[in-house]
């Protein structure tokens, strides 16, 4: 068997989980920070590589048995994601972390929770998909009840665990009905549509739609992410969900027969508006900074599944391209606002040894005291509610743009629709920039600690990412087209 | 009436499926959920039986039911460790009691 | 006939499993329905995989929940539910018609007679990614449950909240306001 470097993008950060718990039982915690960001510097060279090489070949393929791996367009959209985010949010830990019980088991976890989801990003097999799908939430389980002697985060991680659970037994049946009805597994093949298939179809949306926080299937979200560990956070919001997404994206593809592509992408369409509305109206409610963007992490996917709905409804590769787009400036903003709140949360409670959830009042004059963090924060928030020179603004653009250009009316109307929620959006967001700059400090802020530099360093590369991409969003064209070209060939 | 083994391991896996929702909506023991859980779980393994037995590809249903028997025990294993700690925690199982969260 | 038996038996297991007061004997049904589960599958030819369920769901699984009881201790909640009873058995009969109906394209597909391959092969050969991905979910989740059940740093501190708990748990609110970010 040829080893394709991919391959080594899965290998790496799986092979070293286990290494890198068993390193820090035997050689403490600093050990295990180290091979962590080790193993994740070490997964780069591979990702580079297979970067290179799928710019001559649409996919590269390894078969192990009868089950193939496949990399493509959207593989590599997913595993820049995952790692680049990865490896900021390990950094950020490092100072965030120190100190817990059980931080070689963090990143152990977080090392395996990043190459299941390069993994499922590969995997060209429906039940394939669903071990990779099961290991991410299995990775996911522990990471984010982290904190176990805190009630509040043992309950998001119950609800997390029982919603995905259950959803991920209807993935099951959903693919045991494929396999009932058509005898194969493999991905991408074409069939015509009978109600078994529907019926298939239905129960993977769902399945997969509870990892993917389509509402109503979203209750889990809030929680999750607002009481895990700030990386993990960043990483749930700006990866996992995406990742079901994707999963839902690949695995309904052969399912879909000639006719029924365009009404699965009506049926996004609505998850589309059910999202935006709910998402947004209930993060307006919002006092707790870290709930809040876990609530407005629904009304972006809300943007991505408006752009693929669409993409399926019409067939246009614009607004596919325009969501992948938005997969990865939203990974990239909501990882640096969850990482900017950690950091502000880290200096005002955890640094001070008292735990409570950082309010939108505690951020009242934070800018005098923590600039830079501030600076960040607003850069995030601001580019989440697509401000023009950020990047929030290109990827909405790029998808309101993609749904216009198919000329259909109903289409027009959604994207008007989102446009107007993303203004809506403005009304949670600027409240939050407007007490950063305010001029007296709380008293939370008057306490603070200090933010040391390596919490500093993913902030300060990702809000400058954040600006770049907004400034010049055709440098990665060629990663979104490539990903919306291989997500379309999937549903052909 | 004689119905074939498919139609039985079908329509038990959707009945099973049926009580295992049903259990998850009533139970507000944090173990029962568990549970119930299994159950579900056992009937997508059943659904993986009719369905390698109607395309007479049994092989394949036994190599996925046996990942599904692992990777449910490791789900099981974690929701039971969830449900020890939120026994010592909150000092009780009740699910209904689990209300730091609101909102 | 036998499947048909059997799958019944399960059935009704399953149902006492829900229904049990005490959890103990809930997770003796689940082990009825896991056992009958595994017969139905030795009938329909997937004989390897029903040894598997037998030893792992009915057994593993098993020690497992009666562990975790004695750790947690049985209790048995009664009160108001979230959802009524008979809610729920109708929004949980609708989902299962819903799909016999829908779903019930793959039994009119009749097959000749079982076969068994070898499920080794199929495991170690043909979908070897499957199982290798699937020994990364074990040690993950061994990772994860070490992590669960690790002591937290406030355990002594805990366990007087938690005396203080069982004493007054009617009116119990727990630590609401210790929440973490």
């Amino acid at each position: 068997m040829v080893v394709h470097p991919f391959l080594w993008l899965i290998l790496i950060p799986l092979a070293s989980a286990p290494l890198v718990y068993l390193a820090g039982r035997l050689g403490g915690s600093a050990v295990a920070r180290g091979l962590a960001l080790l193993a994740l510097l070490l997964t780069g060279a591979p990702l580079i590589i297979t970067a290179q090489d799928l710019i001559s070949q649409a996919t590269l393929t390894v078969a192990l048995g009868m089950v193939q791996l496949k990399f493509d367009g959207l593989s590599l959209l997913l595993a820049v994601v995952a790692l680049g985010l990865g490896a900021c949010a390990s950094v950020f830990s490092i100072p965030y972390m120190a100190g817990e019980l059980g931080e070689e088991k963090y990143y152990a976890a977080l090392l395996g929770m990043i190459g299941f989801i390069i993994g499922l990003g590969c995997a060209a097999d429906l039940f394939n998909l669903w071990v990779w799908f099961e290991a991410m939430a299995v990775s996911s389980y522990m990471l984010v009840a982290f904190y176990r002697d805190q009630p509040a985060s043992l309950e998001a991680g119950v609800k997390y665990l029982v919603q995905s659970a259950v959803g991920s037994v209807l993935v099951l049946l959903g693919i045991a009905a494929v396999f009932g009805e058509t005898g194969r597994l493999t991905l991408n093949h074409t069939t015509t549509a009978t109600t078994g298939l529907l019926a298939a179809g239905a129960l993977m949306t769902v399945g997969f739609g509870v990892k993917a926080a389509l509402v109503p299937l979203h209750t889990w979200l809030p929680d999750a992410h607002a009481q895990a560990p700030s990386g993990i956070s960043a990483m749930l919001s700006g990866v996992v969900i995406e990742a079901g997404l994707i999963a839902l994206l690949r695995a309904i593809s052969p399912v879909l027969g000639e006719d029924s592509t365009a009404r699965f992408g009506q049926l996004l369409l609505l998850f589309a508006v059910l999202n935006m509305t709910l998402g947004n109206v209930l993060a307006l409610k919002q006092t707790q900074v870290k709930r809040m963007l876990a609530f407005s992490s629904l009304g972006h996917v809300g943007y991505m599944v408006l752009g693929f709905g669409a993409a399926a409804y019409t067939g246009q590769l614009a607004a596919a391209q325009g969501s992948m787009f938005h997969l990865l400036t939203h990974g990239l903003m909501k990882g640096l606002a969850f990482l900017s709140a950690g950091a502000l949360l880290y200096a005002l409670y955890v640094a001070n040894g008292t735990h409570g959830p950082l309010t939108v009042q505690d951020l009242n004059g934070a800018s005098q005291r923590y600039p830079l963090v501030a600076l960040t924060l607003s850069v995030a928030v601001l580019g989440l509610a697509g401000l023009p020179p950020l990047a929030g603004f290109m990827s909405k653009w790029q998808i309101f743009v993609g749904g216009v250009q198919a000329d259909d009316p109903l289409l027009v109307v959604l994207v008007v629709f989102a446009a107007l929620n993303s203004v809506l959006s403005l009304a949670y967001y600027a409240p939050l920039v407007n007490a950063l700059y305010r001029r007296v400090p709380s008293e939370a802020v008057q306490h603070g600690k200090a933010v040391s530099w390596a919490m500093m360093a993913p902030l300060v590369i990702l809000s400058a990412l954040v600006v770049v991409l907004g400034v010049w969003p055709a440098l990665v064209d060629g990663l979104s087209g490539p990903a919306a070209r291989a997500l379309l060939a999937g549903w052909q | 009436m004689n119905l074939p083994p498919v139609a039985i391991a079908w329509f038990g896996a959707m009945i099973l499926f049926g009580v295992g929702l049903y259990g998850l909506l009533v139970v507000r023991n944090l173990i029962k959920l568990v549970v119930a859980l299994q159950i579900l779980a056992k009937a997508a393994m059943l659904a993986f039986v009719a369905a390698g037995y109607a395309q007479q590809q049994m092989g394949l249903a036994q190599s996925m039911i046996a990942l599904i028997i692992v990777a449910d025990t490791v789900v099981a294993v974690i929701a039971l460790a969830l449900a020890v700690q939120v026994r010592r925690r909150y000092g009780t199982l009740d699910v209904r009691q689990l209300t730091a969260l609101r909102g | 006939m036998a499947e048909l038996v059997c799958v019944l038996v399960a059935i009704i297991c399953a149902v006492q499993a829900i229904r049990a007061e005490r959890l103990l004997h809930s997770a003796l049904w689940l082990a009825g329905a896991s056992a009958f589960i595994a017969m139905i599958f030795y009938s329909m030819g997937a004989r390897e995989v029903a040894i598997i369920e037998l030893s792992v769901g009915a057994g593993l699984v098993t020690i497992l929940f009666v562990f975790a009881i004695s750790v947690a201790g049985d209790e048995h909640n009664v009160g108001r539910l979230a959802v009524p009873r008979a809610l729920a058995a109708l929004l949980a009969g609708l989902c299962a018609i819903g799909l016999l109906w829908f779903a019930s394209g793959v039994v009119s597909i009749v097959p000749n007679a079982p076969q068994s391959t070898g499920l080794t092969q199929m495991l170690w050969r043909d979908r070897a990614l499957d199982t290798l991905v699937q020994v990364a979910l074990v040690y993950t989740g061994v990772i994860g449950l070490l992590g669960l059940l690790q002591a937290g740093r406030t355990e002594v501190d805990v366990h007087h909240t938690e005396q203080s708990e069982i004493q007054s748990q009617h009116d119990a609110t727990p630590q609401a306001e210790r929440m973490h970010g």
